[in-house]
């Protein structure tokens, strides 16, 4: 199945950066995966406050987006190669099958606003209470 | 009780009379295959109108329905949506956080100045606009960032 990996390595210079992506793909080839298509989004400002498996604090990460295709336990097999590199910040896997996520109102059904399922429930469940007449 | 409507009524509404339908020779006579005149339409949140594209790259769209002052994702009464939504956006800010798009603790000062697709609870009398503005929710952002870089 599909999968796509948010790749986040340190900044250090070009070919740090260089340096980092072919060994973090070549993670990703050591665990079977067939690499589809690697795309780069730039340097951003880091916005949460990651600590990097090996090394100081990073304020700046760049960005990769790799899209791949391997057996479905890759998360599994990468995790032991990713934590002792020395250049990713942060490289999470997720698979493709998000994208199928249908809206319900898409199928013709009513969108749910929180209305009551039951809106005559103290009506209809109601306990009689009072004198017996023997 | 149905509403019934002859040719003569629906004449009167602008629909076409036209002919007796076959099998019908009286065109006084209750139509069977009339649409029910009383019947709600559909009502639908601003995600499900406009038909937008969810993703947990697009920061800045799933930062809309996130406070800028603590970071955290306001309730389905604030932001209108309906509850397949609210729970498909709170699901996919925890994934952008997770996978280090958006931040848990604030909201991006670059996207403060996006448009406001409802009423913040928190912000002052400035907000309250006529009625006119504030029933409409632009959407050109939602609609412009379907990649968010």
């Amino acid at each position: 199945p599909g999968f796509e990996q948010t790749l986040i390595l340190k900044c250090a210079s070009r070919a740090d950066v260089a340096a980092g992506l072919r060994s973090n793909l070549g993670h990703l080839l050591r665990c079977g995966a067939v690499i589809r298509s690697v795309d780069n989004l730039g340097e951003r400002r880091l916005p949460l406050n990651m600590r990097a498996p090996v090394g100081d604090k990073p304020l700046i990460g760049h960005y990769f987006l790799v899209h791949f295709e391997s057996p479905p336990g890759v998360k599994d097999r990468l995790r032991p190669l990713q934590r002792l590199d020395p250049f990713m910040i942060r490289g999470h896997v997720c698979d493709k099958t998000e994208a199928d996520w249908v809206r319900p109102c898409s199928t013709g059904e009513q969108c749910k606003f929180g209305e009551k399922d039951k809106p005559n429930f103290e009506q209809a469940y109601a306990v009689k209470r009072g004198y017996r007449h023997y | 009780c149905r509403l019934v409507l002859t040719a003569v009524g629906r004449g009167k509404l602008g629909l076409s009379t036209g002919a007796a339908p076959a099998g019908q020779t009286d065109p006084d006579m209750p139509l069977a295959d009339m649409p029910d005149p009383y019947k709600k339409p559909i009502k639908k949140c601003v995600l499900c109108r406009q038909d937008v594209p969810l993703d947990y790259k697009n920061a800045r769209l799933l930062s809309q329905f996130v406070s800028p002052y603590t970071g955290r994702i306001y309730g389905r009464h604030i932001t209108g949506l309906c509850q397949p939504m609210q729970e498909r956006v709170a699901e996919l800010v925890k994934k952008s956080q997770k996978f280090g798009y958006m931040s848990q603790n604030i909201k991006e000062t670059f996207f403060l100045s996006d448009p406001a697709l409802f009423r913040n609870p928190l912000s002052g009398p400035s907000v309250a606009a006529p009625a006119s503005k504030s029933s409409k929710p632009s959407t050109s952002s939602t609609e412009s960032e379907k990649d968010g870089n």
